[in-house]
């Protein structure tokens, strides 16, 4: 992840000038655990370490490790809650949030971190994850019903025109909640949530496009029958890569693909028994179970309108 | 249902003899009262036809401002062929035209609903907007009062006023038991946090929460006489509920509520400076919601539900009747 250097110079000064060097080490080892500042210096234990040459190194450490977004929100909670009873003031602090939020790295009070707002320079991995770093994920795997059967029965300026809008319906739904989309496979992929409540998160993403699906097919849709969409949502580790390939490795990847083919039905989602279980009390009943699956474990959400014949 | 018939030369009444024994009720009311009857009349009033015998030039130019007026569709009694060209009748506004050849046969019930069903050419064209569209084509004008426009914005509406407006009734449900539930604190949020929801849902239609009281309202929204885009923004907050509450934690407390949206005419008074506005049209929309809706249900009035996009006709069903009007319902979300 790159980080501008004017960041990383007042992170050092911030280091340098407010924290004893104990503490900058004990910060450093949340993340790196064994870190040792003198064998990192290559100054050995019996010369003190100047703060100055200590910050500086640990700057060079943790943006090689790229762990400089969770030092700072360490540093953050250092400065408001303390550490063992400790205040530290770190007046820095407030310039380097600052300077992160010109590079659209947000500081989230809610979860106390630092959240790559979903912009222009959105990156797939949030600017946070590391390849070969596993991290719990929620992916959220959608594929569009019989859309081969679609472009061979429309005209192509029909089908161009639905089919922008719903990937946009799709881009919008996942983007505002700060999911990224990762795979596009023709009308289908996958799209991944990391921060804050990320199985509501995918939920509700997954719920606003079916919505916005049954508002778009009813009212503006080109095409003389309905687009449909499959959604499942499942959750844990996932190991990252910048390769497409290498993701799709994961047993994640492949249980969430496997949960939208096998066992969700055109026009609705289906989310495996941990994503249901972190669902708040009253969101959770708008989830039935999954019948048609023998363990009915799986819940399912889509939009039933009241049978009138 | 009312139908005037209105002339000053009471023979013309045999031409309705058709209507005698049906539902219909015809009033026979002289030219020069016609405005009159027809307001004392109010919302039971169905059609009006009107002589223009003897009528020519100015005359006939006020009597047609008479008839705009009038909150119903009317058509024009023309024995003595005025017009050369029946159109010029349907131009002036009219919904039917009774001629010099008109056959008394066919001034029927049958005749009363095509007239009804009429709509002025180029209304409801193809240039409208998917789901935006005019009012269905098939429905007249169903409003009770006239069509006063208030579609050129907030800063155009003047206090003291009359217009007509589309209202939307909202409430959240048992309210009062949901107090002692939560408490008074995250009740007060709860109140809070519902009407800036209920407030953001409908900015883009104009929507000004008049009245708010005890966890509901009554909004006033702009109306144009030709579409309603209200119905969709109600729509979108309707099917959208499970997410906005699971976005708000004021909200996720797991409640309903009831909204119904209305199309009818009011004087215009600030939010807040309404204590004493009395009106036909405010007295309908807080029945309908105290005494005809249930819990978590979103209804239309008759009025507003001719203005339902076709495309989204079938997600509404009849509901029964209440003080004479018709009210339809969204279907259940189940």
């Amino acid at each position: 992840m790159y980080i501008r250097s004017m960041i990383i110079n007042l992170a050092n000064r911030a280091f340098s000038e407010s924290l004893p060097i104990d503490i900058m080490v004990r910060i450093v080892k949340d993340l790196l655990p064994g870190y040792d500042i003198n064998r990192q210096t290559g100054i050995p234990e019996n010369i003190p370490i100047q703060p100055r040459d200590a910050a500086a190194q640990i700057m060079r450490d943790i943006t090689a490790a790229n762990i400089f977004l969770p030092i700072i929100e360490n540093l953050v909670r250092l400065h408001y809650v303390g550490l063992n009873g400790r205040q530290y003031q770190i007046p820095l602090i407030h310039e380097i949030a600052k300077e992160l939020s010109k590079d659209e790295i947000l500081y989230d009070k809610s979860t106390g971190l630092f959240v790559e707002s979903p912009g222009k320079n959105a990156t797939p991995n949030w600017r946070r994850l590391r390849p070969g770093m596993d991290s719990n994920l929620t992916l959220l795997r959608y594929d569009m019903v019989s859309n081969t059967r679609l472009v061979r029965s429309y005209a192509p300026d029909k089908i161009k025109t639905a089919f922008t809008n719903y990937r946009s319906i799709l881009t919008e739904a996942v983007t505002k909640r700060n999911g990224r989309i990762w795979c596009s496979e023709g009308d289908g992929g996958i799209a991944a949530f990391y921060y804050g409540q990320r199985d509501m998160e995918a939920a509700l993403a997954g719920m606003e496009i079916l919505h916005n699906l049954f508002l778009f097919n009813r009212l503006s849709s080109p095409l003389s029958e309905p687009i449909h969409i499959r959604i499942a949502i499942h959750n844990g580790p996932c190991r990252w890569s910048f390769s497409e390939d290498e993701l799709q490795k994961n047993d994640l990847f492949q249980r969430v693909k496997e949960i939208e083919a096998k066992m969700t039905v055109p026009g609705s989602i289906t989310v495996s028994p941990s994503v249901y279980d972190s669902f708040e009390r009253n969101f959770a009943t708008h989830f039935s179970t999954l019948k048609t699956e023998k363990t009915h474990t799986l819940k399912t959400y889509m939009i039933r309108l009241e049978d009138i014949a | 249902m009312t139908i005037i018939i209105s002339s000053d030369d009471p023979r013309v009444l045999k031409l309705f003899s058709a209507f005698e024994g049906k539902k219909q009720t015809l009033l026979y009311v002289k030219r020069a009262d016609l405005a009159k009857v027809a307001k004392e009349a109010g919302s039971d009033l169905e059609f009006a036809w009107f002589d223009i015998a003897d009528l020519e030039g100015r005359k006939l130019k006020a009597a047609f401002k008479t008839l705009s007026t009038i909150s119903v569709r009317w058509g024009i009694i023309d024995r003595k062929g005025i017009f050369n060209d029946a159109a010029e009748a349907f131009w002036a506004g009219a919904a039917d035209y009774l001629g010099p050849r008109t056959d008394a046969s066919s001034i029927n019930p049958l005749r009363l609903k095509k007239a009804l069903a009429w709509k002025k050419a180029g209304a409801g064209s193809a240039a409208q907007r998917p789901g935006e569209g005019d009012m269905d084509s098939n429905n007249p004008l169903p409003l009770r009062a006239g069509f006063i426009d208030s579609s050129r914005g907030w800063t155009s509406i003047k206090e003291g006023q009359e217009y007509t407006f589309t209202f939307v009734y909202i409430q959240i449900d048992k309210a009062d038991k949901l107090l002692h539930t939560i408490g008074e604190t995250r009740a007060a949020s709860l109140d809070q946090e519902f009407r800036r929801m209920i407030e953001h849902s409908f900015a883009a239609s104009g929507g000004l929460v008049w009245m708010w009281r005890d966890y509901g309202g009554l909004l006033l929204l702009p109306f144009n006489g030709k579409n309603c885009p209200v119905i969709l923004d109600a729509l979108r907050l309707w099917i959208n509920r499970p997410i906005h509450f699971a976005d708000n934690a004021a909200l996720s407390i797991g409640f309903t509520f009831r909204m119904a949206i209305h199309i009818g005419n009011t004087v215009y008074k600030r939010p807040g400076q309404t204590g004493n506005l009395t009106s036909d049209t405010l007295n309908s929309i807080f029945h309908i919601g105290y005494k005809f809706m249930k819990n978590d249900t979103f209804y239309l009035t008759e009025e507003a539900a001719a203005f339902v996009p076709r495309e989204i006709s079938d997600l509404f069903v009849e509901a029964g009747s209440y003080e004479a009007r018709k009210i339809k319902r969204m279907r259940a979300l189940q």
